[in-house]
Order: structure tokens, then sequence, then C-alpha cells
């Protein structure tokens, strides 16, 4: 008997097929997504982003100063007590010499030579910034000044969360995490964690789903109660791998056998991965570079990792030089610039150097001037972008005129700390754009991007 | 007219009666108590001429002025207490901006005079606790006195209340090796 067409029946089919294409077109919009994803991501090759932190506020107005000799005349008329003497700066070969002769800090020979052999660039000026901002908009307080300017920690959560401001939504996390988090899908394994942070807890890894993989120095993670070989310790390793895997009814105490049990599992894979790699001696045997080891052992096993991308991070400290800080800073620049050159030795001896780009990060620049012993916090700085993927033997950025001794530098908010011309972001979205990330991808991971050019230039497609 | 004449005489006569009892009264002759006047006159007169207002005979009869009373309520003024030890002193100071902290969520920062500035009211709440020119406010850190030994701040984290108070110590220069760092709260870090 043919059905006839009622109200009833027409109604009915009509919500049927409605919820069933819904479902299907859902279906299939997922894989269009992740078919772009996986289409934006450039060959198939590793890369790895390594933040080297100078907690503190680094003063890098000595790290590059200018060697021109009027330049240097007015550097050293602002910087009195803690300027560099012209003849012992080290001279670079850049090519877009900016007419100040820009050079770098006498410690700093690693970091010349990497520079003048392309492999580093120098970025100045770069500071967090919610949008452009001119000395009026900082006297008046305007909405492109971020909140807590000259404040360690603050300026330390801004630089790693791309957070200018208290209410800003992605204040929760790094810009980092993120950034690994938009390219998850090109990770063809996730049972390592894309995050690893050699230097324990940091904003610039803290992710909405994803958590850092935190190793001990020397790169080994251990985890005692699988260190033994005999039986009895063997039992008991067994027997506590058998409680994590166990399913928990309480949802804390299941997440906590997860977490466990995902750390076991990840030491121990990273482990037997990296017992066969190299010590690369190039790195020194610092804090500094002990952690740099470890990164440079961890990019040698990302093929038996099966890892694609990763996103490192380390630091060091001391830079908050208020008191007498000309040799004591010395020491740091030279500590730093030789565990660089050490780690791109090392990653160049693995033919790894061109996947690896390796950028400096600190709190805060320091006072032009001295306070009489040394300087105080600051805002812009330069800073240094390492690798054979970075365009180097180059200055990106404006370079701010060295004299504060007369009123009417533009960039002088007060005692030489300069309103930065490159933000944060400017800084993190070309890296972005080099570890992967499309134009959408590296606007939601750093939202207030759209304020500025998106790439300065400084990596190589 | 007429009815005016006799209470006038009797008002008269009443003075009269009063200035010599007084001259009666007072056991000295007449051109004594006449040449004493004239000589009191005088003396008064060559007083004034040479008061001198360093006299510490002169300051110990004057009451002595109450440093917290100069500006009200503001709560620098216990700053300026003489004989105040330096952890008594980075306690006051330290309260001080707790107290700005827990109204404004953020802590003065930048150059000392912005911190001036801030702490007079620049900030998002309004909020003036410590008025231009109080005489706590040295020329580059807070200071109990004329001559005394600077404090500085230094921020660690403005937002979550994390500071030092940096006593110049005994050599009255800031960031030597005899400062007296004082952390808020008490085990808070910088790297």
């Amino acid at each position: 008997m043919p059905t006839l067409l009622t109200r009833r029946n027409f109604l009915g089919a009509s919500a049927c097929s409605a919820m069933s294409t819904a479902g299907m077109l859902n279906t299939l919009l997922t894989l269009r997504t992740i078919n772009a994803y996986a289409q934006d991501v450039p060959g198939d090759e590793y890369r790895a982003i390594v933040c080297l932190f100078l907690y503190g506020g680094n003063d890098s107005n000595n790290l590059a100063l200018p060697r021109e000799s009027s330049a240097h005349t007015k550097y050293l008329a602002s910087r009195t007590v803690v300027g560099i003497p012209q003849n012992q700066i080290l001279p670079l070969n850049s090519l877009n010499d900016n007419g100040m002769q820009i050079g770098l800090h006498p410690n700093m020979a690693g970091c010349q030579t990497l520079y003048n052999a392309g492999k580093l660039a120098l970025v100045t000026n770069v500071g967090t910034l919610v949008a452009p901002a001119t000395m009026n908009d900082y006297r008046q307080g305007s909405a492109a000044i971020p909140d807590n300017l000259f404040s360690h920690e603050d300026q330390q959560m801004a630089w790693q969360t791309s957070a200018y401001t208290m209410d800003a939504a992605h204040r929760r996390t790094g810009w980092g995490a993120r950034m690994a988090e938009a390219i998850l899908a090109a990770q063809g394994r996730t049972s390592i964690s894309m995050l690893v942070s050699l230097n324990g807890t940091n904003f610039f890894q803290t992710g909405t789903t994803l958590l850092p993989f935190r190793p001990g120095p020397g790169g080994t993670p251990t985890f005692k109660l699988g260190q033994g070989t005999q039986t009895k310790e063997v039992s008991r390793y067994t027997a506590f791998r058998s409680i994590l895997n166990a399913e928990y009814a309480n949802l804390m105490e299941d997440a906590f056998a997860d977490l466990s049990n995902q750390s076991i599992i990840e030491a121990d894979t990273i482990n037997a991965a990296i017992q066969g790699t190299s010590n690369f001696p190039t790195i020194p045997t610092t804090g500094l570079g002990e952690q740099l080891r470890t990164i440079a052992k961890l990019v040698q096993a990302s093929g038996p990792l099966g890892m694609k991308r990763q996103v490192f991070f380390c630091a060091t400290g001391g830079f908050d030089t208020h008191g007498p800080q000309l040799v004591g800073h010395a020491n740091l620049l030279g500590g730093v610039s030789s565990a660089m050159k050490g780690f791109q030795d090392a990653l160049d001896s693995i033919n790894m150097g061109s996947n690896v780009t390796t950028f400096t990060a600190s709190d805060f620049n320091r006072t032009f001037d001295s306070n009489g012993q040394g300087t105080d916090h600051g805002w812009g700085g330069h800073h240094m972008v390492m690798g054979g993927a970075v365009n180097g033997q180059k200055l990106y950025g404006g370079f701010p005129d060295p004299d504060i001794t007369v009123s009417g530098n533009p960039l002088d908010t007060g005692r030489g700390r300069w309103i930065p011309t490159t933000s944060v972001d400017q800084y993190a979205a070309t890296m972005a754009k080099w570890f992967g990330l499309s134009d959408s991808q590296i606007r939601e991971v750093l939202p207030t991007i759209i304020n500025f050019d998106a790439n300065l230039g400084f990596m190589k497609a | 007219m007429k009815r005016y004449l006799k209470p006038g005489l009797l008002a008269l006569a009443f003075v009269v009666a009063l200035l010599t009892g007084i001259i009666i009264g007072d056991k000295r002759s007449l051109a004594e108590q006449w040449r004493d006047l004239f000589h009191s006159r005088a003396s008064t007169t060559a007083f004034s001429a040479k008061l001198d207002p360093n006299d510490p005979a002169l300051k110990a009869g004057l009451p002595t002025a109450d440093p917290e009373a100069i500006f009200p309520h503001c709560p620098l003024n216990a700053l300026l207490k003489p004989d105040l030890t330096p952890q008594e002193q980075t306690g006051i100071i330290g309260q001080m901006l707790i107290d700005y902290w827990t109204t404004t969520r953020t802590l003065p920062h930048g150059e000392w005079s912005e911190i001036c500035e801030q702490l007079a009211g620049k900030n998002r709440e309004k909020l003036a606790l410590v008025p231009a020119g109080h005489p706590a406010l040295g020329k580059d850190s807070f200071i109990s006195g004329k001559d005394q030994p600077g404090i500085r701040l230094h921020v660690i984290g403005a937002s979550n209340c994390l500071f030092q108070l940096i006593h110049n110590g005994p050599d009255g220069q800031p960031y030597t090796d005899d400062d007296l760092i004082r952390n808020f709260p008490p085990d808070a870090e910088t790297r």
C-alpha cells in the first residue's frame, strides 16, 4: 500500500533528513579543517624553537651598542659608569648597518662569530606593546601601553604569554604552548609532549591541553622506582604501574594516575632515545650549557621519538643588575654567548642547525642611564635570534638614539627607558610563521598581532 | 546733658578711688612706682629686639611639633618619627604599599617621580595616599628625615604584590653590600 504524503510524514522525514545532513556536514567541515591544518604545515622536516629567557631584565643596551664615534660619544655620555669603551666593542659585519656601526659586548665573541657567519640576527628595541605607541600614549597611559611595566613578574608573564593587560583573555596560557597546540595536527605521534622545559615551570609553555615535559639536568629524567634491576625492585615497579593503569571512579584519582603514567612513559621513552646521542663537547658545562646540551640531545633523538615540532624553554638568571654591574654583567653575557655558540655548533654537527631556531627574551631592558652603580628597570630592548634558518648578519627594527642627555628623545620615557618600536608579538609571529603556523593560526595564538606587521623578515621562508 | 553729669562724676570717683587703692596698696613710693613702670616698658622693647629663634632656652620653652600632624591621614607621617629602626621604617612603608595594592591591585612602579605621582593619586582608582611634596618622599627614595638613608622600592610583581624595600644602610649609598633588604612577603624571591 503506497504511503500517503501526510503533513505528519512530511515533517518527520524532514526532521530526520535535517539531522543526518547536519551530522554529515559537521563531519565534512571537521575533515576540511584538519586537512587545511595539515596543508598549512610546510614540508615534513623537523623544526624546533628554543626560548632562552634571561631572568631579571637584561641590560641589552650593553649587548648591542654603537661603535661609530659620534654615536658612541653620546652613548658614553648617557651611560656614564656602565659604559663600555669604544675600542672594546666587538665589530659586526652587518649587511644592513644603520650608520651607528652596531657592535657586540666585548665578552660575546661567540655570538660575533655566529653573526658574521649569517647564523645570528639582532632584533632591536623589542618590547611588550598592545599597539604601536608614542610618548603621548605613554604619558596618557593609553590602551596601547601594557599594564604593570617595569615589574619583573608581570613583564616576564607578558613576554611569555603575549598578554599585556590584566584582563586579556589569553593571559593564562603561553604563546609557546598555544603555538604547539595550534600545530598539533602536524605532530604524528603525541605520546611525548611537544613542549620541553629545562628550567622548571614557566608561562611560555602553559597550555590549555598541553603540558611541558621537564627533564632533569643532563637530560636524564629518572623515575627512581624503575631504575633497579633486582627482582624485588622490578616487581615493585610493575605493581606501581599496574596501580596507575587501573580505572578510577574518582576523577581526581584518575587524572593523577593518567598524568603519573604519562610522565613515566615519557621519561622511559626519552631516556631510551637519548642514550645513544652525542655528548656535544662544544657546549660549555655551565648551568645554561647543560640545559642546551639536553635540548641538543633531544633534537638528535627527535627522529626515533617521532617528533616533528618541538618548543623548548631554557633560562638563566641574575640579570637584575641594580648594583655594580660592569663585571658581573660581562660574565653573564659571556656565559650566554659561549653557550649559544656551543649549542649552534652542536646542532650543526648533527646537521640540525637549520632546523632549530633559538631566540632570547627577558623581562625588560634596563635604564640607559646609571643609578650610580648599575641600572634600573627599563622597557624595550635588543634580542638575538640564532639558527641556520635565520636571515642572519642583519639588524631588524629601530635602534634608539643613544643620547638621553638632552630632552626630546622620542623614545625615552625617562632615564633611557625606550618605548619599543617592535612588539613581542611581531618577534613571535615571525618565528611562528617559520614554525608552520598559518596566518589565521598566528592571529589566534597572538591576538594583538592584528595591530602590527606580522613578519619582520628575519626568518627564511 | 545734666542727666549724665551725676553718673559721670560717680564713675570718675570710682576710677580715682581704684587707682588710689592700687597705689596705696604697693609699699613702694609713688616715684619708685613711676620709675619701675617706665623701666619695665623700656626693657620689654629691648628684649623683643634681641630675641634669638635658635636660643636653646627659648626652644625648650616652645611646644614640640607633632610630625604626624603635618599632613592629615597620611600613612607615611609615621615614618617621620625619630629613632625608628630600619625594620620599623620598612614596616611602615611596606604596610602602606600593601594598602595601596589592596585597593588598586597594582603597586606603584617606574621612575621615582612616577611612583610619587601614583602614590599621590595617579592610578586607576584615584587613590591618593601620600601628597606630593611630603617630607617622607626624598629625591629618589623614601626617607625618614633629612640626611637619613633612603629606602628604595623594588617591584618584583606589581599584580601579585611582591616587592622589596631596600634600605641604603649605614653608608647611605644605594645598592652596596651594607644595604638592608626586606622582602614582602618574606618568602618573595627574584630570579
